[in-house]
């Protein structure tokens, strides 16, 4: 499928520092494009995902033909373009010759820049098309809020269930006649006080063992 | 009836003895004793005036110990970041590294490696925001945060350094006006920033190397540089302003050698057959945290001072860790409203004022100092060795700072209390 491609640049002149030049027509806010197109060094290509699309830049080294003359700024340091272009509408697939493509535009924006300085003012691009395949953008919804514990709701279960398995040892007593052996008291190394009222009434944590104590009644 | 209750009191025991366990776990800190202290620096410098390059010859000069008992640690992506723009300055067949871009704002993090206990750790870490110079003088594009970074990052700096560019004052030198515009454009820049703060400050002269046609004496020259700089009336007000609570220092600092770079047909350019020696560019960093803990110094009013040495003396005789657990507990509470209170929020952080009582009372006495070693607990023997390193390090600091004002007297711009500790 076809989308568009908005070409963009980023660079410095012999005098002003680094700038969005040429800008995506589109764009109401372009601080994005700055802070994402980095020089590339040794990479002669590279992509990011941006909230307005694809951003797709190469880094072009000014000649002397292209910058009419010493191609490098007042401190001696070479002058680099940053171009490229941004894709709102999938992944590109030719991003080389679309990058081409746009080196030829910027030089054209980066020549009437370094024919004025001062007085550019960032131009507006138009779009390029170009082949792309969609990208399938998953559905993002928010993370389901995790169950706050609440500690007095909890205790307060703990305590009921626990008296009611009292209640229950207590009749198992009763109708056993007492002759079992009582439950094992909790060390100081409680460190849960769990109740399965079908099976067990009470389980705690004795020497790294889990010890159960189970109502005669309920034993098989 | 009578077995419920037993069970509800049972119950009720339990749930106690729980909370009470809770009640009784106690966080163990990891790390050193009282955390590394750490101070965040950033640099005033318009672009191409060159901070990169001065973070990089910082970072090559104390990447290793030398002489000077410790040295400099970044994590390794910044590693080969700063040793890619060394290489592309230091070869004479490459360009000069192409310039910060607005997308590579980013703090660096050195940390001060240094001897503790025979293990080497880091003692204090030290943040340097490295940023286009642009930022400062340029309207930032509409959507972009990286100029509220940088102002936030300035009014938040522990020390500002001021990089004054060696090329502009070399071409106001020529009589040109638009190196001249410049050079007070970069001072505007720093006044504006630098005045309202009461951190501690320092002028870095950059590209020292493209000055040395103006006197073959180095003191002479900077003397020169300094009659041209205190004559705008700018920047004059603002040593002045500093110099009320503070030692203001201006230190020249070549990050490539006085023979490998030179101006000519409008351009610096780099010597075919040039040598690269980096110059000075370590003692900005040098300054920078023996000044914070001289500006704490200063600015305490004489009870507090007091007060400070007497927690020191007092810190001496008792276990560092216990010592800790009294600074954090009372002492650095106290005092760090005080500090607030005269220097302005957020200026010097609890670490800062740690590494400051570090560094008071009394000089150990080896054999004291090694019975109490024998006494200490372990843990209280690494906060000992914790300590020892950091006055190591502010000492060595502060030796390498003599050393400056010794071999450039006039490198100081002003203020001459040193507090009466």
């Amino acid at each position: 499928m076809t989308g568009r491609a908005w070409p963009f640049l980023v660079a410095r002149g012999r005098r002003r520092g680094y700038s969005a030049l040429l800008v995506p027509g589109f764009l109401r806010e372009h601080g994005f494009l700055e802070a994402t197109a980095i020089p590339l060094d040794d990479a002669p290509s590279r992509a990011a995902a941006t909230p307005y699309g694809v951003l797709v830049w190469a880094e072009h080294a000014v000649t002397t033909a292209e910058a009419r003359g010493e191609p490098r700024d007042e401190y001696g340091r070479p002058l680099v373009l940053l171009h490229g272009f941004l894709c709102p509408d999938g992944d590109p697939v030719a991003a080389p010759a679309a990058l081409a493509r746009t080196r030829t535009i910027a030089l054209a924006t980066y020549d009437r820049f370094l024919a004025d300085e001062e007085g550019f003012r960032a131009e507006r691009s138009e779009p390029f098309t170009i082949e792309v395949a969609p990208v399938a953008r998953p559905r993002i919804s928010p993370p389901e809020e995790p169950a706050r514990p609440a500690r007095g709701l909890v205790w307060a279960g703990a305590g009921a269930i626990v008296v009611a398995g009292a209640v229950a040892a207590v009749v198992g007593f009763a109708s056993a006649g007492g002759d079992d052996a009582p439950p094992p008291p909790c060390p100081r190394d409680v460190v849960a006080l769990t109740v399965t009222p079908s099976a067990s009434v009470a389980t705690c944590l004795r020497d790294r063992t889990t010890v159960q104590w189970v109502p005669p009644f309920q034993r098989p | 009836m009578g077995v419920v209750l037993v069970v509800l009191v049972l119950l009720l025991v339990v749930m106690l003895l729980v909370r009470r366990r809770r009640k009784r776990t106690v966080p163990v800190l990891a790390g050193p004793p009282g955390g590394i202290p750490a101070f965040r620096i950033v640099t005033l410098g318009l672009q191409g005036s060159g901070k990169t390059l001065l973070l990089t010859g910082i970072y090559r000069r104390l990447q290793t110990p030398g002489d000077r008992g410790f040295y400099l640690r970044v994590p390794h992506e910044q590693l080969i970041e700063l040793n890619r723009w060394y290489r592309k300055a230091a070869d004479v067949h490459e360009e000069w590294p192409r310039g910060t871009t607005r997308g590579e704002l980013r703090e660096f993090e050195f940390s001060v490696m240094a001897d503790v206990g025979g293990a080497t750790e880091p003692v204090v870490k030290l943040g340097y925001l490295e940023y286009p110079g642009e930022l400062l003088t340029d309207p930032d594009a509409p959507g972009s945060t990286a100029q509220a970074t940088l102002l936030q990052a300035i009014a938040g700096a522990d020390a500002l350094v001021g990089i004054i560019d060696g090329f502009r004052l070399l071409q106001a030198d020529q009589g040109d006006q638009r190196g001249a515009l410049m050079l007070e454009a970069s001072l505007d820049a720093m006044i504006n920033a630098m005045l309202p703060v009461r951190s501690p400050i320092v002028f870095v002269i950059t590209k020292w190397d493209l000055l040395d046609h103006l006197h073959p004496d180095e003191n002479e020259r900077l003397r020169i540089v300094r009659d041209r700089l205190m004559a705008t009336p700018g920047f004059a007000d603002l040593v002045k302003v500093h110099s009320a609570r503070r030692i203001v220092r201006l230190i020249p600092a070549t990050a490539v050698g006085h023979d490998f770079a030179v101006f000519s047909g409008g351009t610096v350019r780099k010597k075919p057959d040039g040598r690269f020696r980096p110059g000075n560019v370590e003692a900005a960093l040098s300054v920078v945290v023996p000044d914070i803990l001289r500006q704490t110094e200063l600015a305490l009013d004489r009870a507090t001072r007091a007060e400070l040495l007497a927690a020191a003396q007092r810190r001496m005789r008792m276990s560092p860790a216990e010592a800790l657990r009294t600074l954090g507990a009372h002492f650095t509470a106290r005092a760090a409203r005080v500090l607030a209170a005269a220097l302005g929020a957020g200026l010097v952080a609890e670490s800062g004022l740690a590494l400051l009582l570090d560094t008071l009372g009394p000089q150990d006495d080896p054999v004291e100092r090694a019975g109490r070693l024998a006494r200490l607990g372990e843990a209280d023997r690494l906060a000992e060795h914790y300590v020892q390193a950091r006055r190591r390090v502010v000492g060595e600091l502060q030796r390498q700072v003599a050393v400056l004002e010794a071999k450039l007297p006039v490198s100081r711009l002003g203020g001459d209390r040193w507090g009466d500790w």
